[in-house]
């Protein structure tokens, strides 16, 4: 696995803990100039063994490269059968075995496998971690597909280690490798938690927004369709409502779109406070597979609305092309005719 | 459930038995100037209400309409909740748990959920087509294999719902479509013995839906039956040489269902599948979703996308070249 991570503390010790319990054998880490006591928690996991970490200075954010030399890294010097590009606030959870032995059911022919992306609503802060008072799953029945919302559904994807891979923004392909993704199973969930608390929400935000406002157009951040929503923390955290903006996220009841899931929460709960056992993970049964299918089913509808999206871009593009070979046509045509006119006189 | 069939004696008793045992309440069929003793077979399972039977008469296989037909019947005289459009060769195998079970956990907000179709190779040879037959092909994304990927429907019962051409879609109020997920297998025998290889296309010369069916009827026309069978046979050497490859996985299923209610009349639920299970028909599903709605739609958007470019990119050469041209003609 590989992790980027900049000033993450409240959620790293759960985040290695947990993927260390589920079958991960080794987590590649670049820490961006942490200074919260994230710096910590790798240091006493690194000493452990378990982790790797890469210290990059204060400076350009370029995940796109750390991602894509952590996950070449990953194959070449540590013979990665799988790796997950994760980010510090998404827990891979595998539907029945364990991470290692869901990837290594994937049959030889495929490279890439998709996992759904399950999105935890905040709750108010009252000074418990976040595993324990996020337990409220959205359940969208419809694709929201507002760009600047965090809800957005969306895939990431796991993927054999490869030694020239090349990172994608957003983790939902890889490019460099070949790999045929396998289609039509999720055997993975992202279980994520974006937005935790006001602090971490307007910290968030004012990193993003440091990083683009320095490097924005140099090419240094990739600027995919999470940049509307993460444009959009840095301007409430600039504006200072990143309070304000958290209290009207953060959701106190259930709701008909909101699912109780707590399978995180029990499964830190489950983990030795002095080391990371081994996590079971049981099969879904018939009804939670239905129940998934059914939330999974707003994928495939992201998919037309974007489909749909890229025609009407499309569209805009003819209409240039179309204009452009007009105006040509039209000149072509008028110095015909001075020609003709010449001739004439 | 409902049934287009036509001269399929030689699996529907199977067919009928092994769908009524997996709880199957009630299937209305249509034959189709069978000659070969099927109607019979429909007819003494009429006698104990468990079949409906239609018949028709006429030359030309009119499947959509005799399929859509029966699925409205379904919802308005038998109170289906659900129905599943089946040809004769086609054996329904919920994953987990039984068909009423499967489909009770659909929320109430979708309207169908597919099938996807298990290709069991032909085994040329004598005695039960099931006992012979335990070997499916991955599906081939080549369109003109008999064993070519599909997705087969399973809908709400509506008075309004319109089923496609080969039952792969269904239209009707309320009919929202789960995309990604397979609950139900169809184990699917096209080809049985060189007879009703040869029939079964023949009699598809009036309503050639499909290309594997346009493939075949060309090398019949042709008088290519011998190449026709080759593409669609394995002998035993071909079995062993799939297996070992992966290309054909065993799958002994269907068989010991049969078993099972030949000795004991009746049926266990399916063995739920296990992480291997879910694999292996992802791989089938892989093939399946190429041909989806969506993934068709999105390469093609993405080939345009390619040429506008390719358009775009000489647009701006040739602007460059005629901005260079202009500027030394109009040097002094």
């Amino acid at each position: 696995m590989t992790l980027i991570v900049r000033d993450e503390r409240d959620v790293v010790e759960q985040q290695l803990a947990f993927h260390l319990a589920a079958g991960v054998d080794l987590v590649l880490v670049t820490d961006h100039a942490s200074s919260d006591g994230t710096e910590e928690v790798l240091a006493r996991y690194e000493r452990e063994g378990a982790v790797h970490v890469t210290r990059e200075p204060e400076g350009p954010f370029r995940q796109r490269d750390w991602v894509t030399r952590m996950a070449r890294a990953a194959a070449v010097e540590h013979g990665a059968d799988w790796v997950i590009s994760s980010d510090a606030d998404e827990f891979w959870w595998p539907r029945g075995g364990s991470l290692k032995e869901v990837l290594g059911s994937i049959p030889g022919r495929y490279g890439l496998v998709q996992s759904f992306v399950r999105h935890f609503v905040p709750t108010p802060a009252d000074g418990r971690p976040f595993h324990e008072r996020m337990t409220l799953r959205l359940a969208a029945e419809a694709p929201i597909n507002d760009p600047r919302s965090p809800w957005r559904p969306f895939r990431k994807i796991a993927h054999r280690g490869h030694p020239r891979v090349e990172a994608v923004e957003g983790s939902h392909s890889v490019g460099g490798t070949g790999f045929v993704p396998l289609r039509g199973w999720y055997p993975l969930e992202v279980l994520h938690f974006p937005i935790r608390t006001a602090e971490q929400l307007e910290r968030k935000g004012a990193l993003w927004g440091s990083a683009v406002e320095k490097f924005y157009g140099s090419d240094e951040v990739a600027v995919g369709p999470g940049a509307a929503y993460h444009a959009l923390a840095f301007r409430d955290s600039e504006g200072g409502r990143s309070r304000a903006v958290f209290e009207q996220l953060a959701v106190t009841g259930g709701g008909r779109y909101l699912a109780e899931d707590t399978r995180l929460r029990d499964a830190l709960g489950r983990l030795a406070p002095d080391g990371p056992g081994a996590l079971e993970f049981r099969r879904p049964t018939p009804s939670e597979d239905a129940a998934f299918a059914a939330d999974a089913a707003v994928l495939g509808e992201a998919d037309l609305i974007r489909v749909r999206r890229r025609l009407d871009a499309l569209e805009r593009r003819l209409g240039g092309l179309e204009a452009a070979t007009g105006a040509r046509l039209e000149r072509g045509v008028r110095r015909l005719a001075r020609r003709a006119r010449r001739r004439g006189s | 459930m409902t049934l287009l069939v036509r001269d399929e004696a030689d699996i529907l008793e199977h067919w009928l038995r092994y769908h009524l045992a997996r709880g199957i309440d009630v299937v209305i069929a249509t034959d189709h100037r069978s000659a070969d003793g099927t109607t019979d077979i429909l007819r003494s399972y009429q006698r104990d209400g468990r079949v409906v039977l239609l018949r028709e008469h006429g030359e030309v296989m009119q499947q959509a309409e005799w399929v859509t037909r029966m699925a409205r019947l379904a919802a308005t005289e038998h109170g289906a909740d659900w129905v599943i459009a089946s040809d004769a060769d086609e054996f329904w195998w919920p994953r987990s748990a039984s068909f009423a079970e499967l489909l009770e956990d659909v929320p109430s907000r979708f309207g169908v959920v597919r099938g996807l179709m298990r290709q069991f190779v032909f085994c040329p040879g004598e005695g039960s087509v099931f006992e012979r037959m335990t070997i499916r092909a991955r599906p081939s994304a080549d369109l003109t294999s008999p064993y070519h990927a599909q997705v087969k429907v399973v809908h709400r019962g509506v008075p309004d719902a319109s089923v496609t051409v080969g039952n792969h879609d269904v239209e009707g109020l309320g009919l929202r479509l789960i995309r990604d997920w397979f609950p139900f297998e169809v184990l699917h025998f096209p080809i049985r013995n060189e007879r009703q290889l040869v029939d079964k296309f023949r009699r598809r010369a009036s309503s050639p839906d499909g290309q594997h069916i346009v493939k075949a009827l060309d090398r019949l026309a042709r008088g290519e039956q011998e190449l026709l069978l080759a593409e669609t046979a394995f002998n035993a050497a071909a079995l062993e040489a799939g297996l070992r490859a992966g290309s054909l996985v065993r799958d002994v299923r269907l068989r010991n269902a049969l078993r099972s209610i030949a000795t004991t009349g009746s049926l266990r639920s399916p063995t739920p599948p296990n992480l291997l299970d879910d694999a292996d028909l992802a791989e089938d599903a892989t093939v399946a979703l190429q041909f989806d709605g969506a993934a068709v739609l999105a390469r093609r958007c993405a080939e345009l996308e390619h040429r506008a470019a390719v358009l775009e990119h000489r647009g701006s050469v040739r602007g460059r070249l005629a901005g260079r041209l202009s500027r030394r003609l109009s040097r002094p």
